[in-house]
């Protein structure tokens, strides 16, 4: 019987994983709150950038009131290693994107799937305001 | 077409008769069901067909929206295990081993294209892989071919060293003596490794990876050891008690691999041995100063050419007895 079924579980078993993750990360994402962190680039020498920007969370400039207790969760964010982060983007937009997240006139925000006491997610970036691919913020 | 050169060879010296010669080629043809040279090319078509869906999609990014890129992703993935189980049902076993080749590498990419679509970043650089590793390790129950383990294998490999190493240096700050013994540990841990592909091989025989994994984690150990003890011999101040310790790694699995009657192995520890007389030399001659003077290059050249004469005699005689065991 088992060997009968051997074949199409073991071959089948690394999509059903794969699903399974994919549902795993959309409903973490559904369950979360989105909030706005202002953030910094920084520029840590990565050989492998390009099609992505890499950040690092401002958060003396972050409006914290839109948090439970109104306290921003520094710790929450270092335990789940999201303190800096890379967003992918278009290789062709990363340069401009860099340059705007740099400049001091710019505000930038990323906008995070949060849920207190789990990971969170990086949803989308925002220069002063806007979506950096044009798209409509959805809050 | 080499062997076939060498057997003329055999033949011609009168050591095998032309019969012979016929039924070994007979023999070596029945036994290999794919030629090497059609093998490599059906994997570098997978390769390229993997490659070029990859480009496709990475080209068109900007284009398609999170969701139509992981409706491609898995309508591919779907399409390669429907292949991988249609072809294995018709006979065509190796057919199916490609289709399964093909489905490992498409897990890679799909992991890179979930991380790219859900953000996901912080954490180690090499966690995908391990992920990448773990996803695809069913993969390795079903695969007679031994394909998909030699590309799944140096996979595992290459995370597992990954982790070890990070794991060491994090480590360091609670004992401090791992950092005087980080490459030793590191050449146990691929020993161990090939003992547990060995076990696996055995025990475990529907599991492809295990012959696979005892070969490359042996390869990666004595590839260490190579490197470790030339560190030995062109190291002055910790180059002694290094090669003293390859010398004790040597001798241990020399004997528990005459115990398991691993001789030619015993063969290649033999070799190694003699390498590490090399380099023992070097470092002796280096801490003696016997390159620095005149009397000491005579000294050094004599004791090479002492060497030269008695070692391969020594290796010889250990070497002959092991071939008669």
């Amino acid at each position: 019987m088992f060997e009968k079924w051997k074949n199409p579980v073991m071959v089948s078993l690394p999509v059903v994983l794969l699903l399974a993750w994919v549902a795993f990360l959309w409903w973490q994402i559904a369950a979360g709150a989105l909030v706005k962190i202002k953030i910094k680039g920084y520029d840590p020498r990565d050989l492998l950038a390009g099609h992505y920007i890499l950040y690092e969370l401002d958060w003396e400039a972050t409006d914290c009131s839109q948090f439970v207790g109104g306290k921003c969760p520094k710790e929450e964010f270092e335990r789940f290693d999201a303190v800096r982060g890379r967003f992918y983007v278009p290789q062709q937009l990363a340069l401009a994107l860099e340059q705007d997240i740099q400049n001091s006139a710019n505000t930038a925000e990323m906008v995070f799937s949060y849920r207190a006491g789990y990971r969170p997610y990086a949803r989308s970036l925002l220069i002063n305001g806007r979506n950096w691919n044009g798209a409509a913020v959805r809050f | 077409m080499f062997k076939a050169k060498k057997l003329d060879r055999l033949v011609a010296a009168g050591i095998i008769t032309q019969t012979q010669k016929l039924q070994i080629l007979a023999f070596e043809e029945g036994k290999n069901g794919f030629p090497l040279v059609q093998k490599a090319l059906a994997v570098l078509g997978v390769f390229m067909v993997g490659l070029g869906v990859i480009s496709l999609v990475a080209a068109n990014w900007y284009e398609f929206g999170g969701g139509v890129k992981l409706a491609v992703m898995f309508a591919l993935l779907c399409g390669s295990v429907y292949m991988a189980l249609r072809t294995e049902k018709a006979g065509k076993k190796f057919t199916a081993e490609k289709w399964r080749l093909g489905l490992f590498f498409l897990c890679g990419a799909a992991i890179g294209l979930i991380i790219q679509i859900f953000q996901l970043s912080g954490g180690k650089m090499y966690t995908p892989f391990g992920f990448w590793a773990l996803v695809t390790l069913p993969l390795l129950f079903v695969s007679r071919q031994k394909l998909v383990s030699y590309f799944w294998m140096p996979l595992f490999l290459g995370w597992l060293f990954c982790f070890a190493t990070d794991y060491l240096a994090e480590w360091l700050a609670y004992c401090p003596w791992v950092e005087e013994f980080a490459a030793e540990i590191l050449l146990l841990l691929f020993l161990g490794l090939a003992g547990i592909g060995y076990a696996a091989e055995k025990l475990v025989p529907a599991f492809s990876g295990g012959s696979v994994l005892k070969k490359e984690a042996l390869f990666v150990f004595y590839a260490g050891l190579f490197c470790y003890i030339l560190a030995g011999g062109i190291d002055s101040f910790s180059g002694l008690p290094r090669l003293g310790y390859a010398a004790g790694v040597l001798a241990i699995w020399s004997v528990v691999l005459w115990l398991g009657k691993g001789y030619p192995l015993v063969r290649r520890n033999i070799k190694f041995a003699g390498w590490l007389i090399v380099m023992l030399y070097i470092n002796l001659g280096k801490t003696l100063g016997l390159f620095e003077t005149g009397v000491g290059l005579i000294i050094g050249g004599a004791g090479l050419l002492a060497l030269l004469k008695y070692a391969p005699k020594a290796y010889k005689v250990v070497c002959g007895r092991v071939k008669n065991v």
